[in-house]
């Protein structure tokens, strides 16, 4: 068996079920995990970085079960959780090679590897400086840095971008795209933008539960028929928005442009357009 | 990126404590730190190196005793620096492992190939290997301040070297284990409850060093032996020096040579090998308890 298998993955907290019942299957490429906040995406993430068990079900990658064999998915895993720390006291390069150490690369090749993924995420200049100088978006390429030291074939990133300025974010979905060239990344967010251009396929969880496994051209034909466009003044655009999902608003001269998400037309004049994937994201979560 | 496999090998607790001690000497404070301390311990012992001892239980005669002979070198330890040292060693232990949830490497590092035994081994190793690196300070610093009091005071004797070195294991280095191995396990087991961990073990030490000494009041005698702030040891050793004091005609030359040669410590090395062994278990518990996975979260 290769890639990743889930089979009916479940964790309970307490008496909340965080995720439930969640199966699918995937090889290589980039597979985007998307779904509101509270949606469950950490937590599966979590689970298949070895970091939590599951409650129910299982899951492996490459035959190895990740619950019961977790060193040998630790020896081919990346990973960049949503919200990580540094040892500020250390430089970018230190830091990368402290973890290299600790992923069992031996210190030679781990000093090769350091300058390799420092290159790869463009802070060869900055690498030998401490990291408690760092900016935000500098510290997530660390980040990712660090999830790729030992070239993983699993590679998994939580919410990379939150946080970024626009041009970081075009950079680093452009640089997950690249990545994904004979591994899985499996990139979570609930900024469908950042999955639109690069995932093959997407994984849609609401409320702990799969609610959608797809490709994002399958998903925006699902949602086509079922966006609107409608130019009104903006009293009507006030109450166009608390009736319905709006994906949109555009003002201009007085008058305001609504994109509206709903399987029917939410007002006279309103024509249909062709959705985007955001657009369908929004009709798949709120259906 | 290079196309062939990393290759990977197994990782030690050696190896995780080489990297842990590089990063404590990367942090910019830790000098300063280590150096601040080396001049409180010395201002602690030219503060307190001379004291009146009885020489019988009436109390009518008393013999001063010298920080620099060799009882005064265990009295030193003992009284002095023993106390202050129990005091520090939770706050360089207790966070060794709780510290790295509290910067959110945690997840970055169980995500690694290292093992929780060799993590949590590692750790504890780094930690008290700082902990043993200050304590060289504090005997470094006790020894030039006293060095420098025998420079300058006419009567006060050369540092005993030997002796200090005696009691700096004999104390010391247990003293450092037992410490070190209960606040390091409290805190790699309860890391939210660190600090707590560390308040109770200073008051504990505060207890067993000042407030009770509950061997004399007890009649416990196998408790001088087994405490590991080894309070009431410079009061068990007393009535040797005071023999030999006596049987060479107590007189104020006596009373130096009686101090100067080490009295025997033997009584000791066996309940304070025992703790240290009996704290590292503590360790292993940690070890073998210490969960990748994060519950609270």
């Amino acid at each position: 068996m290769t890639g990743l298998q889930v089979n009916g993955l479940g964790r309970r907290f307490g008496s909340r079920w965080a995720l439930r019942d969640v199966s699918f299957e995937c090889e290589d490429g980039l597979l985007g995990l998307v779904g509101p906040n509270g949606a469950g995406k950490t937590t599966l993430m979590r689970i298949l970085a070895t970091l939590l068990p599951a409650t129910t079900g299982a899951a492996n990658w490459n035959g190895s079960d990740v619950g019961r064999e977790g060193r040998a998915v630790r020896q081919v895993l990346g990973y960049l959780p949503q919200s990580f720390g540094v040892y500020t006291e250390l430089t970018a390069r230190n830091f990368l090679r402290y973890l290299s150490a600790m992923k069992g690369i031996p210190s030679d090749v781990g000093r090769r590897r350091t300058d390799e993924v420092l290159h790869l995420v463009n802070l060869d200049r900055d690498a030998d400086r401490r990291l408690g100088a760092f900016s935000g978006g500098m510290l997530q390429r660390v980040g990712i840095a660090q999830a790729l030291l030992n070239d993983p074939e699993m590679l998994i990133v939580d919410e990379p971008t939150s946080g970024l300025d626009p041009a970081e974010r075009v950079r680093f979905r452009t640089m997950l795209a690249g990545l994904a060239e004979g591994r899985l990344v499996i990139l979570s967010t609930h900024i469908v933008s950042d999955v639109e251009s690069v995932a093959g396929r997407l994984i849609l969880l609401r409320e702990g539960r799969l609610l959608a496994d797809t490709t994002p051209h399958e998903l925006i034909a699902s949602a086509r028929g079922r966006v609107w466009s409608v130019t009104t003044d903006a009293a009507m655009a006030s109450r166009l928005q608390s009736q319905n999902q709006v994906s949109g608003m555009v003002a201009s001269d007085g008058e305001v442009t609504t994109r509206i998400v709903g399987p029917a037309s939410p007002a006279a004049g309103a024509v249909p357009v062709e959705p985007t994937l955001e657009d369908a994201y929004l009709y798949a979560v709120n259906r | 990126m290079s196309e062939e496999v990393v290759a990977r090998q197994p990782v030690t607790p050696m190896s995780v404590m080489a990297w842990e001690l590089r990063r404590l000497v990367a942090d910019r404070n830790a000098l300063g730190l280590l150096g601040g301390l080396g001049v409180f311990f010395a201002a602690v012992v030219v503060f307190k190196h001379e004291w009146l001892l009885p020489v019988n239980d009436a109390m009518r005669q008393f013999i001063p005793v010298e920080g620099t002979t060799a009882f005064g070198e265990i009295y030193v330890i003992n009284s002095v620096l023993l106390v202050f040292f129990g005091l520090l060693v939770p706050f360089l232990t207790a966070d060794a492992v709780a510290r790295d949830r509290g910067r959110r490497v945690h997840e970055l590092l169980m995500t690694s190939c290292v093992s929780r035994a060799a993590y949590v081994w590692g750790r504890f190793a780094a930690a008290l290997f700082a902990v043993l690196v200050t304590a060289v300070v504090m005997a470094v610093a006790s020894q030039i301040a006293l060095f420098a009091m025998h420079i300058t005071e006419a009567n006060f004797p050369e540092p005993n070297l030997g002796a200090f070195v005696a009691g700096w294991l004999l104390l010391i280095v247990p003293a450092a284990i037992v410490m070190g191995s209960i606040s390091f396990s409290f805190g790699t087991l309860w890391p939210r409850f660190a600090t707590a961990v560390k308040v109770a073990l200073v008051l504990g030490w505060i207890g067993l060093s000042f407030v009770v000494d509950i061997g004399h009041n007890l009649g416990w005698t196998w408790f001088e032996y087994w405490n590991p702030s080894s309070t009431g040891m410079v009061l068990e050793l007393w009535p040797g020096i005071v023999a030999r004091y006596v049987a060479s005609g107590a007189t104020a030359a006596s009373a130096l040579s009686a101090q100067q040669q080490l009295p025997s410590l033997s009584a000791w090395v066996v309940p304070h090998v025992g703790i240290s062994l009996i704290a590292l278990v503590l360790v292993a518990l940690a070890a073998a308890r210490f969960g990748r996975f994060q519950r609270e979260l």
